[in-house]
């Protein structure tokens, strides 16, 4: 038997998460492992367009607590950038929403209103001049929107190898095709895993693994009500610098590539792209984006994010499991750095950080809607 | 200026002649040529400068899929030169960098 001692942690899941968890402890100084089944990012850190957004989220304490992220997020990019070389490429121009009816201006203006009770969040609504002043390739069809000088966007593949190799540059592992097959809580204390590659033991677990998240807690008895909902999305042929502001349509990334973002598929497990998914993309990209129609698509792609019932985050250290962790949530761009940073907190001190809001699973064992309510049908995004 | 014709002499079959302007100039071809093989006729090997390095590129696997013999056509950018068949009056510029999109705005 192959036991691995002297670990703080062990992680499941290398996704963006999982990877943030495993960096800020290492960062501490603990001792970490990270395992992922696949190649790690390839379901919900791959599938989304990287925006780093506030202006869809749900109101406080989840707005505050992406407001935080937010925040976070300069220094995160250079203190990567200085450790591994990589560029995540973060650049924060202000985001964009776009309205194509008047009646949808009136809800967004409701909407933006009520974020605005947050402290730390402003956002305007914007007529269709301002709008096209904005960004003056916008078509005709969008009639308004709003503005957030919050709102950016990264790229979540090079996040993912940056935080992969500060993890590795700080000490710690990431295994790659090791799929955890059993999970034991010794008598002593402490998190026994066992896969493919051998046997891992540590005092602290944590469960990141997104929308395989689920099966990996049942291993040990606790029930995670985490959902797949497939997002697809389409890259574009390079193209000169043309959008100035990401939104959720389209971002235009460094390489000059457009990234078209998404549906929202209630599929299960399926993964594929789909000749309707890629339609839907295009169409409604297109729709806020004439020109799109003489724009070349390169590639499409869907994967699966995980959906936890309210469509807020995850975070949890439950009763009578010590020493493991629960941590899946939807918009894991965005949350990276705060979630990384709140839960390697939570793993050191054992206790909750007080800025950290409660965000387990008690909520939905009440029936009444809380304060914590999802955001508007499909607005939700990374 | 005049170009050199590469193409094989009779009994060769070819289209109707017809003219596109390449770079503002006319340019002689057939009917049923795509663009590449009209331009590698008349011994122009390179189509595009590359964004970057502004590196030369051309026709690399004729067949649609390696995107390097990109021109812009009619004013539209980024056209796979060997995807695209010639006819009259089509004007042909060679594209430095992504092209300009600026009549899309």
């Amino acid at each position: 038997m192959r036991t691995r001692s002297g670990l703080d942690a062990v992680v499941v899941g290398a996704g963006v998460l999982g990877a943030s968890v495993a960096y800020h402890l290492a960062r501490r100084g603990a001792s970490v492992v990270v395992l992922d089944r696949g190649l790690g990012g390839f379901n919900a850190t791959a599938g989304n367009h990287g925006l780093v957004w506030a202006q869809d989220k749900a109101p406080a304490p989840y707005l505050g607590f992406t407001l935080r992220s937010i925040a976070l997020y300069p220094d995160f990019a250079r203190e990567l950038r200085d450790l591994t070389a990589v560029e995540i490429e973060y650049e924060r121009p202000g985001g964009l929403y776009h309205s194509l009816d008047d009646g949808d201006v009136v809800a967004r203006a409701a909407f933006i209103a009520r974020q605005s009770l947050t402290p730390g969040f402003a956002a305007e609504m914007l007529d269709a001049r301002a709008l096209h002043t904005l960004e003056p390739l916008a078509g005709p069809a969008v009639v308004g929107g709003s503005y957030c000088a919050l709102d950016g966007h990264t790229n979540p593949l090079s996040l993912a190898r940056a935080l992969h190799a500060g993890i590795a540059r700080l000490g710690g592992v990431v295994h790659r095709g090791w799929e955890v097959s059993a999970i034991d809580a010794p008598a002593g204390g402490g998190w026994v895993v066992k896969g493919g590659a051998g046997i891992l033991e540590a005092p602290a677990l944590v469960l990141a693994a997104g929308v395989g998240t689920e099966r990996l807690a049942r291993l040990v008895g606790l029930e995670v009500p985490v959902r797949p909902q497939r997002g697809q999305i389409l890259v574009s042929e390079p193209l000169p610098p043309l959008l100035r502001h990401p939104s959720v349509p389209a971002r235009q990334t460094r390489s000059g590539t457009l990234l078209l973002g998404a549906t929202h598929e209630e599929v299960g497990f399926d993964a594929s792209s789909t000749e309707a998914g890629i339609r839907q993309v295009a169409r409604s990209a297109a729709r806020c984006f004439p020109f799109l129609a003489d724009v070349a698509l390169v590639r499409g792609w869907g994967a699966l994010r995980p959906l936890s019932p309210d469509g807020l985050p995850i975070l949890e250290q439950p009763a009578g499991w010590p020493g493991l962790f629960v941590v899946t949530s939807h918009s894991g761009i965005t949350l990276c750095p705060a979630i990384g940073q709140a839960m390697a907190e939570w793993v050191g001190a054992g206790r909750r950080p007080p800025w950290l809001p409660a965000f387990d699973r008690s909520r939905f064992r009440s029936a009444t809607p809380g304060p914590m309510a999802p955001a508007p049908a499909g607005l939700s995004v990374e | 200026m005049t170009h050199p014709d590469l193409r094989m002499s009779p009994p060769a079959e070819r289209g109707q002649p017809l003219t596109i302007q390449l770079d503002g100039q006319p340019l002689r071809c057939h009917e049923g040529e795509s663009l590449a093989a009209a331009l590698l006729a008349s011994g122009r090997l390179a189509m595009r400068y590359t964004a970057r390095a502004g590196e030369p590129r051309g026709y690399f696997c004729g067949m649609g899929v390696c995107h390097d013999c990109l021109v812009t056509v009619d004013g539209l950018p980024n056209v796979r030169a060997c995807m695209t068949p010639v006819r009259e009056g089509l004007r042909v510029e060679t594209q430095r960098g992504l092209g300009n999109w600026g009549g899309a705005a």
